[in-house]
């Protein structure tokens, strides 16, 4: 009797320290699941035709690209559009500007200085100019910078369509949002490149609670013009419990009061040394009591008993359908 | 006795493993670990060796991006991260962690530049410095910036970044990694900092001062208008002529040594023929003008293929002295000389030269490096003679031999001379591409592999392998033993030795993975 309580008593600590083993917490949330995308909103709409019905509006010369692919923008400070190809013989090309300068700031006549951030926001003031006017810019170039001004003339041919990217979120909303196309920035009164069209959401996301549907057009967020999809994405990640949301659906302009959700928090894993302990997550729970007297494993799909270490018996779904009436 | 394996060029580089001349063991097998890279992804870029995760051991990080004869879009620029693992192969073949690079990150190096445990990758932009790192169980990486700068090289190249692993050093001995950028006008240093509010950098920049051109490079550009257009002619200058404009298309490359012997590191360029030395004290550079030191004027520099400047430690007094190669050409003749200038005490330099050194013919790649054990640097040098070179420019020949010779280093502080007759002589035939792209080694007495005691020779003289030979006594000279080691590689492959406490290793680095090869 002496040898077996010894026996147990050197057995307990090890027993104990592999519970107490947990695995390292994880740093960031697990992504929302049960995302719905429908198949229809996956491709852009077919709407090239309309595009270049579009007004051709004013054309500089400059053709600008994003900045934010740039370290900046890992940390967080960018800004500016980058000139990613300059017309010959164009006004850009008669004030100097050269690819991989920045522009920071333009200046529409008498209008005042809008900062850049995206080239959708540079898009809308080119083709809003009137042939005739001018732009004025202040450039960096390798962190010098200086102003410029350009003439702008009439455009003579519609620009080539823009690339379409689709962002994702599912970690505070759960949703998936495309950029809009020409047209339809056009129709919200962005520039081309501006908006995001919802392509995606959660089937819990909060945002369905605000009316939001898969199709709707963003176009502000938080009062903040959506001039590309990331504005959206980087209000939600900054936004405390609600953001303000325009809109555009069917040709109708809307607002709403759009919830940020918290995570829900559950208990993962309960553990008495010895005596019980219960680990759960997403797929699989685990519990056990009285030294692995009882242990219990379950899953979705099937389940699994063991009783004084060595009874064991498992159920679970098998290979085949049931039969359905009818 | 060697025994070939099925050499299979490129794709699987095979040992051979000879008898360890002179000690009557064999050598122990080198570890060799080699790391694919889907060709779909991209092609094997720089690689640098560094302990990422913090436990002691050397971590492989891999640049991948566009192969040199791709089609279509180029792929994603990338950085991958290898683990040491224990056992062989040292590296898996999937990588730990990925880092997909920004449009404007122009180079980059490993550095442990935060406080979280190892090091972390520190990426470069035309204008900052950014670390980047993981926290343990995190996809996501972190990002925090170190230091703005100015970087010499502004434009990023879209098909793959370039390690500066040579700007990462601890310039003032403090045990945290400082980095070194060069800038189009000068060199920043920015030394590491940590402290309760986190870590910051403090940044020097030494600019060198502007160097008057030599006479026999200055050239004159006249421009004439021919109808119109202008056309320019070049004439050259002998002084007379002024200048409005004088552009100089290279900024020197700077290298950190112990120049005065105060166990700092002191940061050195050369300049046309002048050595540029900014002396650092305890920490701290003095940014205003740079101690400069002519160096001998040895005519047509930039024509000369022998001319280089080697600094080391020759005559163990602590303080860096320099090795001069040049070469004169006299009709069909060529002969190369080879100075030895020591550093006095005090500011008695470069005066005299305490040993010249006469050899027939072009010399390369001169190398310090005690090769035969007795604690003092020898001198190794490769001679080619201009016959040879003109029989291969005029394609009679696809080879060209080289002589490598050792010569004995026999300083004492402030005297001494290379110890004359040779002691080791040896061809080296080469094909007659050597030194070109991917030829990173050619030879080097680069560490005692066989455990005589001498330094060993590791040859890169033909394309398709990378041998290492034994150092032998032979009465009271050296030569050229046995193949104690080999590894095939492909044509194409950049062979390269990485500096590391333990002694060098070394990284062969082909279009779609990398062979790390250590040895015990």
């Amino acid at each position: 009797m002496t040898a077996r309580l010894l026996a147990l008593a050197l057995a307990l600590p090890p027993l104990g320290l592999a519970g107490g083993c947990a695995s390292a917490l994880p740093v960031e949330p697990p992504p929302l699941v049960d995302m719905e995308e429908p198949l229809e909103l996956f491709a852009e709409p077919d709407d090239e035709a309309a595009r270049r019905a579009l007004p051709l509006g004013g054309f500089t010369g400059a053709h600008v690209g994003d900045a934010r692919d740039s370290l900046d923008a890992l940390l967080g400070e960018a800004e500016g559009v980058e000139v990613v190809r300059v017309v010959e013989n164009s006004a850009a090309d008669a004030a100097g500007l050269v690819p991989g300068d920045l522009l920071v700031e333009a200046r529409a006549g008498d209008a005042p200085a809008v900062p850049l951030r995206h080239p959708s926001e540079w898009r809308a003031l080119e083709r809003d100019a009137a042939p005739g006017s001018s732009i004025a810019v202040v450039v960096d170039r390798a962190g010098v910078r200086f102003g410029a001004e350009l003439d702008v003339v009439a455009r003579v041919r519609p620009a080539g369509r823009g690339e379409v990217e689709r962002l994702r979120e599912e970690d505070r909303v759960g949703v998936v949002v495309r950029t809009a196309t020409e047209v339809e920035a056009h129709a919200a009164g962005l520039g081309p490149g501006g908006g995001a069209v919802i392509v995606g959401l959660s089937k819990r996301s909060p945002w369905r609670a605000a009316g939001l549907r898969h199709g709707d057009l963003l176009v502000e967020v938080d009062g903040r013009a959506v001039a590309h999809p990331q504005v959206v994405l980087d209000a939600i990640r900054a936004g405390e419990d609600e953001l303000d949301v325009v809109y555009v659906r069917d040709g109708q302009r809307a607002e709403t009061v759009a919830a940020l959700s918290d995570r829900e928090r559950t208990v993962r894993e309960v553990y008495v040394p010895g005596l019980f302990s219960r680990e759960r997550s997403r797929d699989r729970t685990t519990t056990s009591a009285v030294l692995g007297i009882f242990k219990k494993e379950h899953t979705p799909a099937a389940s699994r008993y063991r009783i004084l270490w060595i009874f064991r018996f498992g159920t679970g779904d098998t290979d085949r359908l049931e039969e359905v009436d009818g | 006795m060697t025994a070939a394996l099925g050499l299979l060029p490129g794709l699987l580089p095979s040992l051979l493993l000879g008898t360890g001349a002179g000690t009557g063991a064999p050598p122990a097998e080198p570890r060799v670990s080699f790391v694919q890279v889907d060709p779909a992804l991209g092609c094997v870029g720089d690689a640098v060796l560094a302990d990422v995760d913090g436990d002691g051991g050397r971590d492989l990080v891999l640049a991948t991006g566009e192969c040199d004869d791709a089609e279509g879009p180029p792929p994603v620029r990338r950085l991958r991260v290898h683990l040491r693992r224990a056992g062989t192969p040292a590296f898996a073949a999937r990588p730990d962690r990925q880092l997909d690079l920004v449009a404007d990150v122009v180079a980059w190096a490993v550095a442990d530049v935060q406080p979280a445990p190892g090091s972390e990758l520190v990426l470069l932009s035309a204008s900052r410095a950014v670390a980047v790192w993981w926290e343990a169980d995190a996809d996501e990486p972190r990002y925090a910036a170190l230091c703005p700068t100015r970087l010499l090289w502004q434009p990023a190249d879209r098909d793959r970044a370039f390690a500066w692993q040579a700007g990462v050093r601890d310039v003032d001995g403090d045990g945290l990694d400082d980095l070194l950028l060069p800038e189009p006008d000068g060199y920043r240093v920015a030394l590491q900092r940590r402290g309760p509010d986190g870590v910051s950098f403090e940044s020097t920049v030494l600019r060198p001062p502007p160097a008057p051109l030599e006479e026999e490079e200055r050239t004159a550009a006249r421009f004439a208008a021919r109808g119109d257009e202008l056309r320019p002619s070049f004439v050259p200058d002998r002084g007379q002529l002024r200048f409005l404009v004088e552009v100089h298309d290279r900024v020197p490359a700077p290298r950190l040594v112990d120049w005065d012997g105060d166990g700092d590191l002191d940061l050195v360029a050369l300049s046309g023929r002048r050595l540029l030395v900014w002396l650092q004290d305890g920490g701290a550079f003095d940014a205003g003008a740079p101690r400069v030191l002519e160096l001998p004027d040895r005519r047509a520099r930039l024509l000369n293929p022998s001319y280089s400047v080697q600094l080391a430690d020759l005559d163990g007094d602590d303080r860096a002295d320099v090795l001069l190669a040049s070469s004169r050409t006299d009709g069909d003749d060529v002969t190369s000389t080879l100075e030895v200038y020591l550093q006095a005490a005090g500011d008695g330099f470069l005066e005299r030269a305490a040993d010249k050194l006469r050899l027939q013919g072009f010399v390369d790649l001169p190398e310090l490096a005690d090769v035969d054990g007795d604690g003092r640097p020898d001198l190794a040098v490769g001679s080619l003679r201009p016959d040879l070179i003109g029989q291969l420019a005029s394609g009679g020949s696809s080879t060209v031999d080289m002589q490598l010779s050792v010569f004995r280093g026999l300083f004492e502080p402030g005297e001494g001379r290379f110890q004359r007759p040779v002691a080791l002589a040896h061809k080296l035939r080469l094909p007659g591409d050597f030194g070109g792209e991917g030829w990173d080694v050619v030879y080097s007495f680069f560490r005692d592999v066989d455990g005589d005691g001498r330094r060993d020779l590791l040859l890169r003289t033909e394309a398709d392998r990378v041998v290492v030979r034994s150092t032998d006594e032979r009465g009271r000279g050296l030569q050229v033993g046995d193949v104690l080691w080999e590894l095939a590689v492909a044509e194409d492959a950049r062979a390269a030795l990485v500096e590391h406490p333990d002694g060098p290793a070394l990284l062969v680095r082909e279009e779609t993975q990398i062979v790390h090869v250590e040895f015990p």
